[in-house]
């Protein structure tokens, strides 16, 4: 259940009685009132940006967020190739990660979510997108982190006893430790591949439990 | 007490209740404001949360909080006289 929806009727509870005092300060005289205004002028209002930071902070992880850029919208295309071989469009089919946070699953340290260098990096990408120039290719900031991998597929049957992670060029430790790339290592290369889209086709979903005709 | 309840409803204002009046249209401003970010499906609705509704509601948080301060020994009563 999403925090804005209580925050909204925090919001218009506390706007409500507000204009009570804006229309009658004088009711703020006497140890109720000023309780009464203490509450409202400041407890409430704080609670309500608190909760506002954690509702906006949770929605940039949403799929629909992260797509909401014109720059982004290849990306989201991407998803839906219709071919095993693309990497973030299989994990997104076969719901390997959830649909509605399928970005934040995988980059954890992204723009909105990671520590405060993210962060600013998110604002910064706001302000490119509607004052400045995007690149035609976009780049992670640093290489892709086994651990995006690792938090679902480490312990997993399919990882552990993979013939090709059991490789002796390609040690299961050096996985697990980042020294070789999930995705560099020629391995799991076809990410996104945005300048691929015009070439491939794209599957079209059918509604969740029905039977395709 | 008595003269807070003798002067409630006489129409006059004291310093502090203009101050939290105003402190409050900004609170409420800010507020709104904060409704409508999370009404709004763009990645500008966290700019509108983060400069102009914590903006306004914590402007109007601080300027109460110094009203407190400084206008809270300011009242229109007066001075009691020490027998």
């Amino acid at each position: 259940m999403p925090l804005w929806p209580f925050l909204v009727g925090l919001i218009g509870l506390t706007v409500v009685s507000l204009i009570y005092l804006v229309v009658r300060p004088d009711a703020t005289r006497g140890l109720a009132g000023k309780a009464y205004a203490f509450v409202l002028i400041f407890l409430a209002p704080a609670l309500a940006l608190f909760g506002g930071s954690a509702a906006h902070l949770e929605r940039s992880k949403s799929t629909d967020f992260c797509l909401s850029c014109h720059a982004m919208e290849p990306y989201g295309k991407s998803l839906f190739v219709d071919d095993k071989e693309f990497l973030a469009a299989a994990h997104y089919q076969n719901n390997r990660v959830p649909r509605d946070h399928a970005c934040y699953t995988c980059h954890t340290d992204y723009v909105m979510f990671g520590p405060v260098r993210s962060k600013l990096r998110g604002l910064r990408h706001v302000y490119v997108n509607y004052f400045g120039t995007v690149p035609d290719t976009i780049h992670l900031y640093t290489r892709f982190n086994n651990r995006e991998c690792l938090h679902c597929h480490l312990g997993s049957r399919s990882f552990e006893e993979s013939a090709g992670h059991r490789d002796p060029e390609t040690p299961m430790e050096a996985i697990k430790s980042g020294k070789v790339s999930c995705l560099e290592s020629g391995c799991h290369d076809v990410a996104h591949n945005v300048h691929e889209l015009a070439e491939v086709e794209l599957w079209k979903p059918t509604p969740a439990g029905k039977v395709p005709e | 007490m008595e003269a807070d309840a003798r002067r409630e409803g006489s129409g006059v204002i004291t310093p502090i209740e203009r101050r939290i009046r105003i402190a409050s249209i900004l609170v409420i401003a800010g507020l709104l404001v904060e409704a409508v970010s999370f009404f709004w499906r763009s990645p500008l609705s966290f700019f509108l949360f983060l400069f102009g509704a914590c903006g306004l509601a914590a402007a109007g948080i601080v300027f109460f909080l110094i009203s407190l301060i400084t206008v809270g020994g300011t009242s229109s009563e007066p001075p009691k006289k020490s027998s």
